[in-house]
């Protein structure tokens, strides 16, 4: 297990924690430093401001799932201590080795009967309660009703009368969703009326007129979809009504969209497993979304075994967000003995219990490299299939290759072998920065018969699709253009 | 696909959502799209569908209105979706590519993020995340080339200089054509900068540029573009017009860049300005000429009005003012000579008043009092043994505002046991212009014990010297019998500056000190116990941390500072230092332990 000070940065919950641990290391508060005999366990003593010292400690008996621990009253895992307790590893100090301490034997016992435990209520048959779940659709059946009347009613007073007060109203209301088991349908119609109000602050909360000449159209857009979302959510929820044995939907995500969230456990036993996978991080970004009440981490990842463009995305509501950890760029390998994939799309969402870090080699830039797409045009019309659904992602990614990366008639363009080209254009998705002008900045190399991962975005006024750079993997490397 | 009919249906539909779906019933916009939808029908079935759903849009009940109108539009976003425009035509040409050193993009989000909101917002604290960040090396990152652009327009100007001066140019030539895209050159500060940092990196480039800032800029812009051309020969015909510009900014930035060429037009140029209006305009220019011509006109013209000062022409005192700003930065001979002159006939300038007070923006000189001041600090900067055995000839004459120049020179010149014996009678003076000379001296006596290790250093008193002069003051041996003078005058600061083992007295002193109820400078109390080799001074210093943190809401400048002071303590008290920390309020404690770092390592590499 190398445990490097990259390493320790991912462990970390958020900035704040590391910037915490380094300050425990440079104040010299770690004064004791052990390790087990088989140097799977390394703990220390920290002074704190407690009478005694604190005892962190870092368990990599599993080493991809590594156990943090210590004394101290933090709910943050891992605390200042444990991560400190690491950044010494990281720099080199000396520990010194030692018997496991009784109390971290007791419960590395204890999470093994928790583990064995969990393996037995994963073979058991899962029981329904048929009633409760029948009772629980009836209320979902009645919320998307809700959502329809309140998506109609929108469309009868006109897009034109929406404002930044009508809106925040429809998204009081909205909060029935809520309650009503459907916060994905929650969170769709507050995209919707989010277009309607500049931020958070109230102060700045209306749109000139030109802002909003420019957001009618995705408004009307995300109308479509929240139509689309009560049809196919009522058809879904009236066979699961029929049939409450009835597994949740696999084959498209509009579970997902009405706000079901997975447990690994169910896409287990809906065989939405990969087993024995690793990931190559593209792209890695992290915003507010203020409409959502969260701060999301989406990562990019390249399947380096099926070639897939597969997202990771990691929610922390406003008032968790100190107790989640923060997700950060990853510029290891994650190598998991079990993928659990989402429903739908072209890009699904991934997660994993277990993942295990190596670094990159030159071997896996050339996997990644290969499984990129060389034709552009059936890229594209993939793409376009995508965006047609009305639940489709409106911005799904690729892994292209190209033959040169360039300029014509005003726009900067990739070109594949065959000629094929995509115009690259910047967007302001997700408050991510723009790319395109790095372009220009990057070695020559990059210009030529180089793999580009990029998101595509369709314009409904100008009727064009275009397509925004979001990293470049070369032979030794990935050049990230965002985060 | 006949593409047109979808887009007007779907311009339509748009139309009719933003005004209301009510509306859409019976409209007849729509309507007339339907017979043309039906005969593309024949051909493509989507067509027949659209003319459908516009049929049950027209020809519905308003109830139905919405779901209808939506239908519509969800269909026909389907088709749209698929039809997306993504090649451009014409010819290829590859993108005009300038590597920037710091290709790098291995920064991690967290890292990145804050810098780049540092970079791009407001608010306190940004300049410290940079100038750190800077340090740390963390910039070595193209991702934050543009976030630097941005920041050259920063609010804080520091901040705006630290990227252009230091940040930015690091990146190499790359970058200038991302400054060119963001430039405008109707801009204002930030634009001048990105002009001044674009010919840093490619001054052979953006030559034309400059010609064309010129021309068409803003002021500033205008003024950052003189300054490009004025470092090429073959542009200064250009440079020299704007001499005579409307706007004083680009007639002072004209003359900063010619000032380095030595011609015969430039010669003429300055030989005139210094005997026009336009002095004020000079002092930087003068920094670097070096025409000996130019500068004999200045010395000419300053003694022509020093005479008439002299004669009682009082008005002449701002022009005066201005001719030594000139000479400020100047240690010529000639300019030795010239002010010795000047100095010569203090006397005779002390007497000078100003029946009037004429304020003149900077210059704030209104009486013969003022010039000798301003005189004396010139003198003093030349720093000649000549000059200063001026000053300290002159020094009962000279006023109470010059004293430190004195003292500066007499440290410099004589040997310490004269300096005593000339100036320890003023420590026990305690109002008026001897007090105040006191206070210079207890001033110089901390300047030369400074700590330079530590991140408090409240006196800023030498920061007109240059390093040499600055050193120099700062090495003086000062007489063993200061301390005693001090001790009897009770000036604390120059007690715990010149306390030394074996001084009985200066021990008892500085207990009787930390005794007291108030004491303002405890951590310079704790040096100087540890200079002393007071054998209780780790309990005295505990005794103090108790008595400070008692009651304390924050960790005040002066507990810092006493906690700073830990680092004189003897090493080996450590462990007794380290037991007290568990006493401490949590609010403390961090830098209470932080301070007793270097001490740690004292024992390590014992």
């Amino acid at each position: 297990m190398q445990i490097d000070e990259a390493f320790v940065d991912a462990q970390a919950p958020n900035a704040a924690a590391i910037k915490n641990a380094r300050g425990v290391v440079l104040k010299k508060k770690l004064v004791g430093l052990f390790h087990s005999a088989d140097g799977t366990l390394l703990f220390g003593d920290c002074k704190g401001s407690g009478a005694e010292n604190y005892r962190p400690s870092a368990d990599f008996g599993d080493p991809a799932k590594p156990v943090y621990r210590c004394t101290c009253p933090s709910h943050q895992f891992p605390c200042k201590h444990s991560l400190a307790l690491l950044y010494a590893h990281a720099q080199g100090a000396t520990f010194v080795e030692q018997e496991v301490p009784a109390d971290i034997t007791e419960k590395r016992a204890k999470v093994q009967q928790r583990v064995e435990k969990k393996k037995e209520e994963a073979e058991k048959p899962h029981k329904v309660n048929t009633s409760a779940l029948k009772k629980k659709i009836q209320t979902q059946l009645d919320g998307l009703n809700l959502l329809e009347s309140l998506v109609y009613d929108l469309l009868r007073a006109g897009l034109g009368t929406l404002n930044a007060k009508s809106a925040r109203q429809v998204e009081e209301q909205a909060k029935q969703l809520g309650n009503a088991y459907l916060p994905g349908a929650q969170n769709a119609l507050q995209a919707l009326t989010g277009l309607f109000y500049r931020s958070q602050i109230s102060s700045e909360d209306e749109l000139k007129a030109s802002e909003r000449e420019r957001i009618y159209s995705a408004a009307l857009d995300q109308l479509n979809r929240l139509q689309s979302l009560c049809k196919q959510g009522r058809k879904y929820l009236n066979s699961r009504l029929e049939d409450p044995e009835l597994k949740p939907e696999t084959e498209t995500d509009i579970a997902a969209w009405l706000g079901h969230a997975w447990q690994l456990r169910e896409l287990k036993d809906a065989g939405l497993l990969q087993p024995g996978v690793e990931l190559l991080q593209l792209a890695f970004n992290s915003h507010d979304d203020w409409t959502r009440r969260e701060f999301v981490e989406t990562g990019v990842w390249l399947n380096l075994q099926s070639g897939a463009v597969q997202l990771t995305r990691n929610y922390r509501p406003y008032h968790a967000a100190k107790h989640i950890r923060e997700d950060d760029s990853c510029f290891h390998i994650v190598a998991c003995p079990e993928l659990c994939v989402y429903p739908g799309n072209l890009n699904p969402r991934v997660r994993w219990e277990a993942g295990e870090p190596r670094p990159v080699t030159q071997a896996d830039q050339a996997r990644a490299r290969e499984h990129a797409k060389a034709d552009l045009r059936a890229v594209i019309k993939d793409v376009k299939t995508q965006l047609k659904s009305p639940l489709g992602d409106r911005h799904p990614f690729a892994l292209v290759k190209y033959r040169a990366l360039g300029r014509a008639g005003g726009e900067m363009i990739i070109e594949d072998p065959a000629g094929e080209r995509l115009v690259l254009a910047d967007d302001d998705h997700d408050g991510e920065p723009a790319t395109l002008p790095l372009l220009a900045m990057l070695p020559k190399a990059v210009q030529h018969d180089q793999v580009m991962l990029v998101r595509f975005h369709h314009d409904l006024d100008s009727q064009k699709l275009r397509a925004k750079p979001l990293s470049i993997v070369t032979e030794s490397d990935v050049i990230r253009l965002t985060y | 696909m006949s593409i047109a009919l979808i887009q007007e249906s779907a311009k339509e539909t748009r139309r009719l959502a933003i005004a209301g779906s009510p509306l859409a019933v019976g409209d007849f916009r729509l309507k007339k799209l339907i017979a043309p939808l039906e005969q593309a029908g024949a051909k493509v079935p989507v067509f027949a569908q659209v003319a459908k759903a516009i049929g049950e849009v027209v020809n519905g009940k308003e109830v139905d209105s919405a779901a209808n109108l939506l239908n519509l539009s969800t269909l026909l976003n389907a088709i749209l979706y698929t039809q997306g425009q993504s090649g451009a035509a014409g010819d290829y040409r590859e993108l005009e590519s300038l590597a920037t050193s710091g290709a790098s993009t291995r920064t991690p989000a967290r890292v990145l993020k804050p810098l780049v909101q540092a970079l791009t917002s407001t608010g306190g604290g940004r300049f410290e995340t940079v100038k750190s960040a800077c340090e740390r090396g963390a910039f070595n990152d193209l991702r934050l080339i543009d976030p630097c652009i941005q920041a050259l327009g920063d609010i804080y100007p520091e901040l705006a200089d630290l990227v252009a001066e230091k940040i930015l140019p690091a990146y190499g030539p790359g970058i200038v054509p991302r400054l060119k895209a963001t430039l405008d050159l109707k801009g204002k500060k930030a634009d001048a900068r990105k002009l001044a940092l674009m010919h840093q990196l490619d001054s052979a480039g953006t030559l034309e540029l400059c010609k064309t800032a010129l021309e068409d800029g803003s002021p500033e812009v205008k003024a950052a573009a003189i300054a490009g051309l004025g470092k090429h020969a073959e542009c200064l015909p250009l440079v020299l017009e704007q001499v005579k510009a409307k706007n004083k900014l680009l007639r002072a930035a004209a003359l900063e860049a010619l000032a380095e060429h030595d011609r015969p037009e430039i010669t003429k140029l300055f030989t005139e300005l210094v005997q026009g209006k336009a002095l004020d305009l000079l002092a930087g220019p003068f920094r670097v000429l070096r025409n000996q011509q130019v500068l004999n006109a200045l010395l000419a013209e300053g003694k022509r009005v020093f005479d008439l000062i002299l004669k009682g022409d009082e008005s002449q005192i701002p022009r005066f003012g201005e001719v030594l700003d000139c000479l400020a930065a100047r240690k010529d001979p000639e300019v030795e000579a010239c002010l010795l002159g000047f100095f010569a006939k203090s006397e005779a300038l002390a007497k000078v008043k100003a029946k009037t007070i004429i304020i003149t923006g900077k210059n704030s000189m209104f009486t013969g009092a003022d010039i000798l001041e301003r005189l004396t600090g010139l003198l003093h900067h030349t720093g000649s043994p000549q000059t200063m055995a001026a000053i300290l000839e002159k020094r009962e004459s000279l006023p109470t505002a010059v004293f430190p120049q004195v003292l500066r020179s007499a440290l410099r010149t004589w040997p310490a046991d004269k300096v005593y014996q000339e100036f320890s009678p003023l420590l026990g003076q305690t109002k008026g212009a001897g007090k105040e000379k006191a206070d210079v001296i207890e001033h110089f006596v901390a300047a030369a014990n400074w700590d330079e290790d530590s991140r408090f250093n409240p006196l800023g008193f030498h920061g007109d010297l240059d390093t040499d002069q600055k050193q120099g003051v700062m090495k003086t041996a000062w007489d063993p019998r200061w301390l005693d003078a001090a001790i009897k005058a009770d000036r604390q600061s120059m007690v715990c500056c010149l306390a030394r083992p074996g001084h009985k007295a200066a021990v008892t002193y500085l207990l009787n000190v930390g005794d007291a109820k108030k004491t303002s400078d405890s951590g310079s109390l704790i040096r100087a116990l540890a200079r002393c080799q007071y054998p209780k001074v780790t309990d005295f210093f505990l005794d103090l941390v108790a008595k400070k943190t008692k009651g304390a809401k924050y960790l005040d400048y002066e507990l810092q500072f006493l906690f700073e002071n830990a680092r004189h303590l003897p090493a080996a008290e450590l462990p007794k230092l380290d037991a007290f920390a568990a006493k401490l309020d949590e609010k403390f404690m961090d830098k209470y332990l932080e301070s007793l770092a270097p001490l740690r390592a004292a024992n390590k590499s014992i």
